[in-house]
């Protein structure tokens, strides 16, 4: 089984669509049935994500339905949809990513699939950004409703570099340069926590972005390339020649991703491989200024210009009860209803992957992320959604592995290849 | 000492003869009360066999598979997944020996402290309750949040353990505690003993309670040292509590998993990898449920050699 992976995204016909959007979307051709007793329905989403606000209005505008929310941590989430979808039990709707970590569900017949009926009828098709909904499609159909989209890039500390007189990295050449000159004034380059081995995945995929370029990475994703490239065995080697210069934090790779941010904000380390969402999780909530945590396109030097990204959506049970689904779907909608995102855009957080909402001028992170999204700017896949689970299982041992001195680079590609080959084998 | 006096009830002859030749209404209520014990075990024994006897053997079945979990089929390999683990699953291999490792610790380390701690505190001293509260408080905190305690301990650049080596000159001894591949098992096992010393500690001081004071008295009066009264009297007297003991920290050590998942997610690289986390990691995280319910009943099968003993003692007792 091939995953269709790389949607080239939120290109100049996104920034079209988004400024050509009116509030005209709101006009649907077809209302949305909303059920008329009363209906609770049940929804999985994660702890930290700022759902609460809209299940108020949600309740407030439709008070004959009860949105019950069940919180999860990020991996619980997964693990609670993957048992109780083999338990056929599974909640009427539920927080999901895309790519490979919900392919299961969409081949399985778990989650509803959205036909351009149900689209229209829903206003998804005028609603959500095209991007978006790219990066959600699976073998061309829409299996969920997407809420947010998440750029992952590099963030670099203004007031460390400043003081150390070290201009923006532009450049990949640029930015070793300034690691350089980090190390060698005693602060670490890079905070990374790699307990969980995604976050280092980052800068592994970044690597791999730079030396094989956007056109072979997409093929590596298709696994219609070897991992075992010498473009890939350069990255590979970048990433160990950054940790044995020391470049991330001591023993990183056993440390949890919300571990690693004090050494950013104790100023012992200047850079971080994270997503829009440290704004208000860690920036804010931390009563840290955001403008001095600058997101920079992080420099592949490769055309198209492309960062790390994925939406994040809703999907929906396909067995729930007609008037549970009807609810569930109607939740959605709401949610991006061009209105009610910009109402809560402040509090529900960006990007949004609704049409023609803006952060709020205090987010200045999540702004800058949309500005670039509307220039032009691409977005692939992360590797542990681009790849099916089973190999990124044998990517993040090679990785890490290799970090820990116990692969070379030559050996952990050839690792992640042979994975490749046994899945594809199988499959 | 007084010697327990035992009556024996002995049935009248006529009343055997009447239960031989019983009536056919006797008969039947006595078949009645035959069931009887099945009908009040019956919620329990249906209870059981749902949440526990069916979901083992439906795990050993779905050992047979290969499955995502997920996608409605299911593709029979028959014992393939066992051989696969065997043979080509070198994460397998280390999460067994990490198991060898955490059982010989936990059989060693948290029961000989506990015993130590309660041969003090069995003493009466002021304050001893106050001792017994304090060696107990960590075995009443979940595995999950001893591993977030421990886990800020050994934080490489801000925890306490690199700070206090500082502090205390001794900087050769500092450590990436957790991600060093080769001892990153030990600090979790130190912080899961930590935990793990109050059960041993109270069963040990449960058993000491019921030691005859006399004997004590009496070894002492013979002459024995204190060293040979606790290996020649209170000892042997505890046999029964250090094999419960034991058995029970076997089990437990063999169940070993939320404190792996808090403190290391199994890494660096799968270093500390327990049977019961690769488990869970093939299951829930990469989508190989036939393996990952083959080393279900491995770890079954391994749990077995210490239950078995353990539950045909306890019930002899019985």
């Amino acid at each position: 089984m091939k995953f269709p992976i790389l949607r080239t995204l939120l290109t100049a016909a996104t920034l079209i669509g988004i400024a050509c959007s009116t509030p005209s979307a709101l006009a649907q051709d077809t209302k949305p049935p909303v059920p008329s007793g009363n209906v609770t329905v049940s929804f999985w989403g994660i702890a930290t994500q700022p759902w609460q606000v809209m299940i108020d209005d949600f309740q407030k505008t439709y008070p004959n339905i009860k949105i019950k929310w069940t919180k999860y941590s990020t991996d619980e989430v997964k693990q609670a949809v993957r048992v109780a979808s083999a338990a056929g039990k599974l909640s009427d709707a539920w927080f999901n990513w895309g790519g490979s970590l919900a392919s299961p569900y969409e081949d399985g017949g778990h989650a509803r699939e959205l036909t351009p009926a149900l689209m229209t009828q829903y206003g998804v098709d005028k609603n959500i950004v095209p991007a978006a909904l790219d990066l959600a499609r699976h073998h061309g159909k829409l299996y969920g409703i997407p809420i947010w989209v998440r750029p992952m890039t590099i963030f670099y500390k203004k007031s460390l570099l400043d003081k150390f007189g070290i201009p923006e990295p532009k450049t990949f050449d640029d930015l070793e340069q300034a690691c350089a000159k980090l190390k060698a004034n005693g602060i670490i380059p890079f905070a990374c926590g790699g307990k969980f081995s995604w976050m280092t995945m980052r800068t592994t995929d970044f690597l791999i972005e730079h030396f094989a370029g956007p056109a072979l990475h997409d093929k590596l994703f298709a696994m219609e390339a070897s991992y075992s490239s010498p473009e890939v065995v350069k990255a590979f080697t970048k990433l160990k020649e950054w940790v044995s210069k020391g470049y991330f934090n001591d023993g990183f790779i056993s440390l949890d991703p919300n571990e690693s941010l004090p050494l950013l904000f104790q100023d012992r380390a200047a850079m971080t491989f994270q997503g829009p969402w440290i704004e208000d999780q860690n920036i804010i909530s931390s009563h840290q200024d955001p403008n001095n945590y600058v997101p920079i396109v992080a420099p592949s030097d490769q055309k198209p210009v492309r960062v790390s990204g994925f939406q994040e959506q809703v999907q929906f049970w396909s067995k729930s009860k007609p008037d549970q689904q009807k609810a569930a779907l109607l939740f959605a909608a709401f949610m991006t209803t061009p209105e009610v995102a910009k109402r809560h855009v402040s509090e529900f957080g960006s990007p949004s992957a609704v049409v023609g909402v803006y952060p709020s001028p205090d987010h200045p992170i999540t702004t800058t992320m949309v500005k670039w999204l509307q220039s032009g700017v691409q977005l692939y896949l992360p590797t542990d959604q681009a790849l099916p689970q089973e190999v990124v299982n044998a990517f993040f041992q090679a990785q890490d592995s290799m970090i820990l001195g116990s692969l070379t680079p030559e050996a952990a590609c050839a690792q992640i290849q042979k994975a490749v080959e046994d899945y594809k084998a199988s499959h | 000492m007084s010697t327990p006096k035992t009556t024996t009830i002995t049935a009248p002859a006529e009343s055997i003869s009447a239960g031989a030749k019983r009536s056919p209404a006797a008969g039947k209520r006595n078949d009645a009360l035959r069931f009887l014990p099945w009908v009040f075990l019956a919620p329990g024994l249906i209870i059981y066999s749902v949440v526990v006897v069916y979901p083992m053997l439906y795990s050993a079945y779905l050992s047979l598979f290969r499955w995502d979990g997920v996608a409605p089929k299911k593709v029979f390999v028959g014992i393939q997944n066992y051989v696969t683990l065997l043979t080509h699953n070198e994460v397998f291999w280390i999460a067994l020996k990490n198991n060898a490792i955490w059982l010989v610790a936990a059989l060693l380390v948290p029961t000989s402290i506990g015993l130590g701690l309660a041969l003090v505190l069995n003493s009466r001293f002021r304050g001893s309750h106050i001792f017994r509260s304090i060696f107990y408080f960590p075995a009443v905190l979940s595995l999950a949040v001893v591993g977030l305690i421990w886990t800020w301990i050994y934080h490489p650049d801000l925890g306490l353990a690199n700070q206090l080596l500082d502090a205390l000159g001794l900087r050769v001894l500092k450590r990436n505690w957790l991600s060093d591949p080769q001892i990153a098992i030990y600090p979790v096992i130190l912080a899961a003993t930590w935990n793990a010393v109050g059960l041993p500690m109270l069963l040990f001081l449960a058993g000491l309670q019921t030691i005859p004071p006399e004997l004590q008295e009496a070894a002492k009066v013979e002459g024995a040292s204190p060293g040979q009264r606790f290996w020649h009297v209170t000892f042997p007297l505890l046999r029964e509590t250090t094999l419960i003991v034991l058995a029970i920290t076997s089990i437990n050590a063999l169940k070993a998993y939320d404190i792996i998942y808090a403190m290391t997610n199994g890494g660096p690289a799968n270093r500390t990898q327990l049977l019961s986390t690769w488990m869970y990691f093939l299951t829930y995280n990469y989508n190989e449920v036939g393996l990952g319910t083959a080393i279900a009943v491995v770890l079954f099968s391994l749990t077995l050699i210490f239950a078995i003993p353990y539950i045909r003692m306890m019930t002899r007792k019985v």
